[in-house]
């Protein structure tokens, strides 16, 4: 059976917000910054009874830091200028407000699987409580207006997750990618910019934000991130009933390294979870013990792993806990 | 310390890279960090260069006339914005209106927001806004020929632009 995070993994929605009265956040001194993440606090305190957790990045180590971006929490932009950023997070991880970023306010949600229409009324939601207290930088041309231009009018940046490894087998990624880049959306690796699709993990984003309501953006991301979603189940199907072999055995491989590896790069890891996810999302092996491999994959990434265990690691010890790790999690899988 | 580049602000951000076998170390302000992205590592390809490649088109086009512009609010020059690609304040869209104009254009595809907006605009913003809404309506019910309706809603139109007038002062 498919599950429905089998392939849409999470779905994140951030929007970006500037206060009138300040210059944008690179050009803030410190005092200044210090006011408008004070006036952003006060307004909280006034307009929400949610549960938020205040964190100011300079009073984070470098590893908090990274842990938090390694999570997708925050963004790397957050911590590019420690003394005048923060941010909110809710209870539940749902929602953070980071304060102090390119721009003075990015609210983003967070939610599994494909739930654009969820996470954008979050995201709204939190932006009319804001607003009621906040004068916003707005032009009934251009709307909210933004440090930099490319974000400028909804200031919505939307994204969804996808895991597409039969995709990667049958060599289809390259093509797929540029189509969805005709179609005005953007393709990422798992974090952000540049970086590879480490785990066939994609970003899958729309590019500009001027000239279309959020619902149009919303929609029409929606409408290609379901065909992608459709044709990777249909690879999937084809693989299974033509090379049903060679991807059992391709999966069964990458079990018997995760299960037995004494060293493991986040790298190797990232591609063997891979295949396990497949492998369960395909019916190949039974996920008895309920592993959520993507969480898996956040808890071996460099930072997560120093920070839980609390020490300093070189590259090797890095990769020996990390074997030992995911060892521990399949410790109970029965084959 | 203070930044390699503009000697002015505290370095905050530090790069370190090999050319050569040889290591050469930068330290810099936030505002020239921006400016040196290929410096940073963790960043190899930025979707930041690419359009400043974009506003570095549009100096090269009025080269002739431009004497420096200077946002009235913040202070930030055109130039700078073209080095950084990141604004000052919101000042500057209007000041720089004349040169921002075709590169969001050229961005986007689009010049107007039809998107949310803040709840408590300001009133003749939002006048303004119902306006424009009611300018579709009636294209909507001309193409219809729904004239009874269309005479209704100009009549509503004339309305609201008086009372833009009388809130403008
Ligand atoms: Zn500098
Ligand atoms: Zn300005």
């Amino acid at each position: 059976m498919e599950s429905d995070q089998d392939v849409a993994i999470s779905t994140r929605i951030r929007i970006a917000r500037n206060l009138k009265d300040f210059d944008f956040p690179l050009y803030l001194n410190i005092e200044d910054a210090d006011k408008l993440t004070n006036t952003v606090l006060d307004t909280m305190k006034e307009s929400f009874d949610d549960n938020y957790k205040f964190f100011r990045i300079r009073d984070l180590s470098v590893k908090e830091r990274l842990m938090y971006m390694e999570e997708h929490l925050i963004s790397p932009e957050l911590t590019r200028q420690i003394d005048k950023s923060s941010f909110l997070l809710r209870g539940d991880e749902k929602a953070t407000i980071m304060i102090n970023e390119e721009d003075h306010l990015r609210i983003q949600t967070l939610l599994s699987g494909l739930n654009l229409d969820a996470a954008w009324r979050l995201c709204s939601e939190i932006d009319d409580k804001l607003e009621s207290k906040l004068n916003y930088a707005y032009d009934s041309d251009l709307g909210y207006l933004t440090a930099c231009p490319t974000n400028v009018g909804t200031g919505m940046r939307a994204s969804v997750m996808l895991h597409l490894p039969c995709l990667s087998i049958i060599n289809h990624m390259n093509s797929l990618t540029e189509a969805i880049r005709k179609l005005g959306l953007t393709v990422r690796g798992l974090y952000g910019e540049g970086t590879e699709a480490s785990g066939n993990l994609y970003q899958v984003s729309n590019q500009t934000t001027l000239g279309q309501t959020e619902e149009e953006i919303i929609n029409k991301l929606n409408k290609i991130i379901i065909q992608i979603v459709g044709k990777e189940r249909n690879v999937r199907k084809y693989l299974k009933e033509k090379k049903g072999f060679e991807l059992e055995d391709k999966i069964y491989r990458s079990f018997g390294i995760l299960k037995h590896s004494r060293l493991m790069s986040s790298k190797e890891a990232m591609n063997h979870l891979s295949a396990l996810k497949l492998g369960f999302d395909c019916g190949y092996l039974l996920n008895d013990s309920g592993i959520n491999i993507i969480e898996l994959m956040i808890e071996i990434m460099p930072a997560t792993m120093q920070k839980k265990l609390n020490v300093d690691l070189d590259k090797n010890e890095r990769d020996k806990i990390r074997a030992e790790i995911i060892r521990n999690h399949l410790s109970r899988m029965e084959v | 310390m203070l930044c390699d580049k503009c000697k002015v602000n505290t370095a905050k951000l530090h790069y370190t890279k090999i050319i050569n076998g040889k290591v050469e170390e930068l330290h810099l302000c936030e505002i020239c960090a921006i400016e040196n992205q290929d410096f940073d590592m963790d960043n190899p390809f930025s979707i930041h260069k690419l359009f400043t490649g974009l506003f570095e088109n549009i100096k090269d086009k009025n080269e002739e006339s431009t004497e420096e512009i200077t946002c009235s609010n913040c202070g930030l020059t055109l130039s700078r914005f073209k080095k950084t690609g990141k604004l000052g304040c919101a000042k500057c869209y209007e000041d720089f209106n004349e040169y921002l104009q075709p590169v969001i254009q050229g961005i986007h595809g689009h010049k107007h927001h039809i998107g949310k907006s803040p709840k408590r605009l300001s009133p003749d913003i939002k006048l303004q806004k119902d306006i424009e809404g009611l300018s579709v309506e009636l294209e909507d019910a001309v193409k219809k020929e729904e004239f009874e309706k269309a005479a209704e809603i100009r009549d509503e139109i004339k309305r609201v632009k008086e009372q833009l007038r009388t809130c403008k002062g």
